[in-house]
């Protein structure tokens, strides 16, 4: 009998070691895709940060939430937690709310969705709008603005050039690296709406997006379809020839 | 980088200090390993009840650092002083049995793979599970950047639930100067492997070594206490204080030493984990009820009734921050605040609730620890056979109070559950596994009692 109590008893054990490891095994087969890649959270903690500071710029602290139609709050409550916690120490009333501000979160959609009681003020880009319910408030710009000649944009550790032909939409690109690579394309401006900008890049076939600044001299908080969750641009606008 | 994890372990500096003289103090010879690891979480409790306190109070984040901060050094200069004019006598015997190589082996493997999986799962979600985003953190950072910090206190997620890990978790970013993951990330590792060693440590001096260590191996060998840990739950920080009060008390039951200072540190543990979560005030509730059992049952009226008295004493410092937060934030609990008489006789009479409830328990208390092997039924069997081959031995009896303690919180969990205004599936998966979680070390504190014979005790 004693010896199948210490039999027991080392099963016992066994079993700590064995769930221990078998838990090991499984995180590591589960997540180890992941670890290289940002989560979710750290991500939103990043790309919304110029949008925390351009609030509190604003005085908009106090914000009420807007979803997207037909969508209800314990679907897209993920969504709403992440946001919060990424622009603490907003305040953002997810059920009620009587302030003025509207956040519109649109990251479910391609655009924002259409709200006629909203003016846009800024779109900060990864499905994040702020709006004021409809008022005297100055609106964002919606129209294009002066593209200058050329931009001098930044892109990881490449250093752009976008020289602009003519009045036209069109930019010959051409970008280089600090060790002497180069490479080039054609980029074309599509359109800007509610202070966030598109262009196209044939080369990639792909689109950049940036929140285009208040004083239309700078894009900030650029992203583009084939860049990763790291990756950002930016640009100056030379308006001087 | 660098600076900020320094700021960051700089935070821990005083708490540990505060709480290790506070430990070597009221328990006089305690082992070392105690000292440092529930002295920390008792620091940490103070530090944290002592921020919220004066944020309520005063409304600003950089007074409450002061107060908690100076509180904390003057309890140490104080005790240390105290400390060195007076030689103190260990109060309870260490016992000198070694662990045989094979349970070394597996401690040090079941550590190894508890680092590994906690470093993983950090990786992918530094910021915490979705209660550490949606709540706990949240709360941290709303405190930490917010200019007037109580003004926001109404539009928290949860308005009702107390606030002391998210001062505590601000309190490190005032030390780190950066609201950074690796505050929360520390605390979390510091709780749940805190939690392990005062259940080992504290069982080593009440049961044999093996026993002690099997008991800790258990613990972190179960995949869903690590998993709540690492997740930065508020959860993790209830089982440590839960766990301290109790090995303490079972301690103080079994050893029935003059260490009186034993009902006094579980009285501030316990206070702590009511100023942690709500269901805190539960456990406060099941410690005094479990300890009112023994009186009755003992009968050994002084001795019993001085240990109570002190355990309420020792409350008094977690109470005192719940009561200011609630005093600034009266805000009703959801649970409670629907609740008529009409609603309590129909949710008694209803005997599918009761079903669902009793479905969910049996569920949960089953396989709550999400382990590829259940180790349930060989703990069970194990202390049958010992049972069964030493009848003429007799057992320790100081099983009692961890049973009543856990009996009483499982009592309270299912009336919760049966009043719930939630949809009743939802609400016990969401929730039950986390709140069996905090008590899984007690649970097996008491195996450990179980099986232990009176010689050993």
């Amino acid at each position: 009998m004693t010896a199948l109590i210490k039999a027991v008893a080392a099963i016992l054990f066994l079993i700590a070691v064995v769930n221990a490891g078998h838990q090991t095994i499984h995180i590591y087969q589960k997540y180890h895709d992941l670890f290289p890649n940002e989560d979710s959270v750290s991500h939103a903690n990043r790309v919304f940060e110029p949008a925390r500071k351009a609030l509190i710029k604003m005085g908009a602290t106090h914000l009420s939430y807007r979803m997207e139609p037909g969508k209800t709050f314990a679907e897209k409550a993920d969504e709403y937690y992440i946001v919060q916690y990424a622009l603490a120490p907003i305040v953002i009333e997810a059920l009620r709310g009587d302030s003025p501000w509207v956040l519109m979160n649109y990251s479910g959609m391609p655009q924002r969705f259409p709200a006629t009681d909203l003016t846009c003020i800024e779109d900060f880009g990864w499905g994040l709008a702020i709006h004021k319910k409809n008022s005297a408030a100055p609106a964002a710009i919606n129209e294009t603005p002066d593209l200058g000649s050329v931009w001098h944009e930044q892109e990881g550790e490449w250093t752009g050039t976008w020289t602009r032909r003519g009045f036209s939409n069109i930019f010959d690109a051409v970008w280089k690296t600090a060790d002497g690579r180069e490479s080039k394309d054609e980029v074309v401006y599509e359109s800007v709406n509610c202070q966030r900008l598109i262009l196209f890049r044939k080369g990639t076939n792909g689109r950049y997006r940036g929140r285009l600044s208040a004083d239309g001299s700078r894009i900030e908080s650029g992203e583009a379809d084939w860049f990763s969750t790291n990756d950002h641009w930016s640009a100056t606008i030379d308006k001087s020839k | 980088m660098i600076a900020t994890a320094i700021g960051a372990l700089l935070s821990i500096l005083l708490p540990l200090a505060a709480g290790s003289a506070i430990v070597s103090s009221l328990w006089p010879g305690s082992p070392r390993i105690l000292q440092i690891a529930m002295g920390t979480g008792i620091g940490l409790g103070l530090a944290g009840a002592t921020w919220t306190s004066a944020l309520m109070i005063s409304g600003s984040t950089v007074r409450s650092l002061i107060a908690s901060e100076s509180l904390l050094l003057i309890l140490t200069t104080v005790l240390v002083l105290r400390r060195l004019r007076g030689s103190q006598n260990a109060l309870i015997e260490k016992t000198s049995q070694t662990a045989r190589g094979a349970e070394v082996a597996a401690v040090v493997l079941v550590v190894l793979f508890g680092l590994c999986t906690a470093a993983f799962l950090t990786d992918v979600s530094p910021h915490g599970g979705y209660d550490a985003t949606a709540i706990w953190n949240s709360r941290a950072r709303f405190f930490y950047l917010s200019e007037r910090p109580l003004n926001v206190l109404p539009y928290l997620v949860s308005p009702d639930y107390p606030v002391v890990l998210p001062g505590l978790i601000a309190r490190g970013w005032q030390y780190s100067r950066t609201n950074t993951v690796i505050v929360p990330i520390f605390l979390a590792l510091f709780f749940t492997a805190a939690s392990v060693l005062v259940l080992t440590s504290g069982l080593r001096l009440i049961v044999s070594r093996s026993t002690a260590l099997l008991a800790g191996c258990m613990a972190l060998g179960t995949p869903f206490f690590l998993d709540a840990g690492v997740s930065q739950y508020a959860d993790i920080a209830m089982c440590f204080f839960i766990t301290s009060s109790t090995v303490l008390l079972s301690i103080a039951d079994a050893t029935e030493s003059g260490a009186m200072g034993l009902p006094l540190l579980a009285g501030l543990s316990a206070g702590f984990a009511a100023a942690t979560k709500n269901e805190g005030n539960l456990f406060v509730l099941a410690m005094v009820l479990a300890q009112l059992c023994l009186l009755f049952w003992n009968r050994r009226w002084k001795a019993d009734g001085i240990r109570l008295v002190r355990f309420l004493i020792g409350l008094v410092p977690g109470l005192l921050a719940l009561a200011a937060f609630k005093a600034k934030s009266p805000m009703p609990n959801v649970l409670f605040s629907n609740m008529t008489l009409k609603t309590i006789v129909s949710a008694i009479g209803d005997e599918h609730r009761h079903f669902s409830v009793l479905k969910g328990f049996g569920r949960d208390l089953l396989f709550f620890g999400d382990w590829w092997i259940n180790p349930l039924f060989f703990m069970i069997l194990y202390a049958i056979l010992l049972r069964i081959a030493q009848p003429g031995k007799r057992f320790s009896r100081h099983w009692q109070f961890p049973a009543a303690v856990l009996v009483i919180m499982i009592c309270g969990y299912y009336g919760v559950y049966l009043f719930s205004p939630y949809p009743l599936d939802w609400h016990i998966q969401s929730s039950l596994p986390r709140l069996l979680v905090q008590l899984w070390p007690t649970a097996l504190a008491l195996w450990a009692l179980v099986v232990t014979r009176k010689a050993a005790a």
